[in-house]
């Protein structure tokens, strides 16, 4: 049996400090489903998703009650829609975006992601399809979750598809005003687009993936923040190494908990164990919020000078903590810091000591990028492309995955508050200069793939 | 050769595991299996030994009590039987409980008759009031075919009726955030 001090200390970070598993996210390949008649395509879709993920949320609740761990999130991710439904108009590509979130619906899960297209290099007709049905499919759908790659390290950003996604990410938000634009909740725009991430808007069912796999992603932000505040009253003398220590020690555990989970999930569901997504994931709730791991780290004003170095020093601390517990490790795995899903980096927005230029300089240094992060809402297609083009580029010259989830909130101003609900949370509207570089973007094309060498 | 279980009680001090050992040592007996746990200051050892056919349990009992000064050794002796078996040839899987809940009396037999109805085996079992706060850490065999979710219920209804705060969870999840080994490898050792 393991240490009674062990056992009281997993049971603590149960009880006291939200460890959870954020997200089971069961990859369906619906590859299969493609056809030329949409309905019997649609119809497939649905039989594909009832016949593997029928019985993922009843499997979720029975592994969760046998190792007394939550399981928060259910969730389904399938492959790239485009490529389902290549060939196929407008309406059929809806009517796919519908029979998604049907099909998610009866299977009991909050989310299906994978109205997906990859367009780093270019766009396809159906990926051109998929990008103009957006507004539609993000307004009429509640579950579907849409990602388009629209850059990668060696394909250079298209920037023709930034400025066609600036367009249709205000038209989301127009369609969804009522709800501040939530539409765009449930839009990511990645470089580097990982094939394999459970967490959502962004996740999908990649090409190399197997034909079912279950990806899981931990939480543990709480758990994180009460480990090095114990360390800090423990009154010993400490240095950043200790911290360090502390933040692997915990980033072991969880990802241990996390991969536990998943492979009794696969092995439940039929499918096949993919990977342990590291990444810390903040909910808007208190006591579960990264922003506060760099206040216990000692960084008083997030968005300050120091956030960036802490913020690293954490996300290199998870991963190395992280890839020791398990061999299976994949996704985004860094730390997310979405604005309007962390209440403490939502506050510090609203004080005004956490700009967009700072967010965007943090997110070179985490995953994921510029991720729920509310601006006003008059912004002209062409600025929201740049933003999101600054950040792509983050990821492409730095070779990792960065993306932006961005909403430009229908009539509110800068200072304003913008609600989204539930795990979305809330955040102010930051203000952004706009059409600073409207030229660069309309000029169009593709910006190339950086140097390879030469990597000073 | 013939198999004895032996278990002495005494105030703690260095050098009972010697004088204990020593006597068993002098009756040609060898010591195979060997339990030790000192709980307040008062130690207690289980141990089995191989002694000669000869050797009869009281004559144990005596030469180990009199290993210690007068009176010091509350020893027990017996000749060693296979274990019944209870379980009826059900594979066991291990559970942890963890309770915690003001100490007062009757608190340790509420929960071990839930789960001696329920025909679960208590393995180990390890409890002390810390702040007036009971805490309890139990290792549970429990035999395939015996629903977990319905003793999770029924812990649960203990628990809001006293007051206790309990959990029942798989051991794997703390050997999984305990042990360096792969997760894929926790079945291989059980």
């Amino acid at each position: 049996m393991p240490s009674r001090e062990h056992v009281l200390a997993t049971v603590r970070m149960l009880q006291e400090e939200h460890l959870d598993v954020r997200a089971v996210t069961l990859g369906v390949d619906l590859c299969d489903c493609a056809d030329r008649d949409p309905q019997r395509m649609c119809r497939l879709i649905r039989e594909k998703i009832l016949r593997k993920a029928g019985n993922l949320v009843e499997v979720c609740e029975q592994v969760s009650r046998k190792y007394g761990i939550p399981v928060v999130n259910r969730r389904l991710a399938v492959s790239p829609v485009a490529n389902i439904a290549a060939g196929h108009g407008h309406d059929e590509m809806l009517r796919v975006a519908q029979a998604l979130d049907g099909a998610a619906e009866e299977a009991g899960v909050d989310f299906v992601g994978g109205y997906s297209a990859m367009v780093q290099k270019g766009l396809t007709d159906s990926e051109r399809t998929l990008i103009e049905t957006l507004p539609d499919a993000l307004s009429m759908t509640s579950r579907v979750c849409a990602s388009v790659n629209a850059a990668s390290s060696r394909a250079g950003i298209n920037v023709d598809a930034l400025l066609l996604l600036g367009e249709r990410i205000l038209q989301t938000a127009a369609k969804t005003a009522e709800r501040d634009g939530f539409g765009c909740c449930k839009l990511v725009v990645f470089a580097n687009i990982p094939e394999d991430n459970p967490f959502m808007a962004g996740g999908l069912k990649g090409p190399g993936e197997p034909e079912t796999v279950v990806n899981v992603g931990v939480s543990g932000p709480g758990v994180v923040k009460r480990a090095i505040e114990r360390l800090r009253e423990s009154g010993v003398r400490l240095s950043l190494a200790d911290i360090a220590e502390e933040i692997k020690n915990t980033s072991f555990r969880v990802t241990r908990t996390g991969e536990l989970i998943g492979r009794e999930v696969a092995r439940l569901t039929g499918a096949e164990f993919g990977i342990v997504d590291l990444s810390l994931a903040p909910t808007p709730e208190v006591g579960d919020s990264v922003g506060e791991i760099l206040q216990a780290m000692g960084v008083e004003r997030i968005g300050g000078p120091g956030s960036t170095a802490a913020l690293a020093m954490l996300t290199d601390a998870v991963k190395k903590g992280g890839t020791f517990a398990s061999s299976s490790v994949g996704g985004l795995s860094g730390a997310f810091i979405p604005v309007a899903e962390d209440s403490a980096l939502a506050s510090a927005a609203t004080e005004g000591s956490l700009t967009l230029e700072k967010l965007e300089a943090m997110t070179s240094v985490c995953s994921v990028g510029l991720d729920m992060v509310a601006v006003q809402g008059d912004l002209s297609p062409e600025t929201i492309a740049a933003i999101i083009a600054d950040e792509l580029a983050i990821g492409v010259v730095n070779r990792k995955t960065t993306a932006v989830r961005i909403i430009p909130v229908p009539g509110k101003k800068p200072g304003d508050v913008a609600v989204f609900g539930g795990l979305f949370g809330q955040a102010p509207v930051l203000g952004v200069r706009d059409g600073a570089s409207a030229p660069f973007i309309r000029t169009g094309g593709r910006i190339p793939a950086p140097l390879q060498s030469l990597t000073n | 050769m013939k198999e004895f279980i032996v278990s002495v009680m005494a105030k703690d001090r260095p050098g009972i595991v010697a004088a204990v050992s020593g006597a068993v040592a002098a009756l040609g007996g060898n010591i195979t299996h060997l339990s030790q746990t000192v709980l307040r200051d008062y130690f207690t050892i289980i141990l089995s030994l191989e002694a000669p056919d000869s050797l009869d349990t009281e004559t144990l009992r005596e030469t180990v009590a009199a290993a210690g000064a007068p009176g010091e050794f509350q020893v027990g002796a017996a000749v060693f039987e296979e274990g019944g078996d209870w379980r009826g040839g059900r594979p066991l899987e291990r559970f942890v409980l963890t309770a915690r809940c003001r100490d007062r009396t009757g608190i340790i037999h509420r929960i071990s008759r839930t789960l001696a109805d329920a025909s679960i085996n208590i393995e180990d079992f390890y409890a002390y009031v810390l702040e007036g706060e009971l805490i309890m850490i139990l290792q549970l065999g429990v035999p395939a075919g015996v629903s977990v979710p319905q003793i999770q219920e029924d812990l649960e209804r203990l628990a809001r009726e006293e007051g206790i705060s309990a959990h029942l969870q798989h051991e794997d999840i703390f050997r999984a955030t305990t042990e360096l080994q792969a997760v894929l490898r926790l079945g291989d050792r059980r």
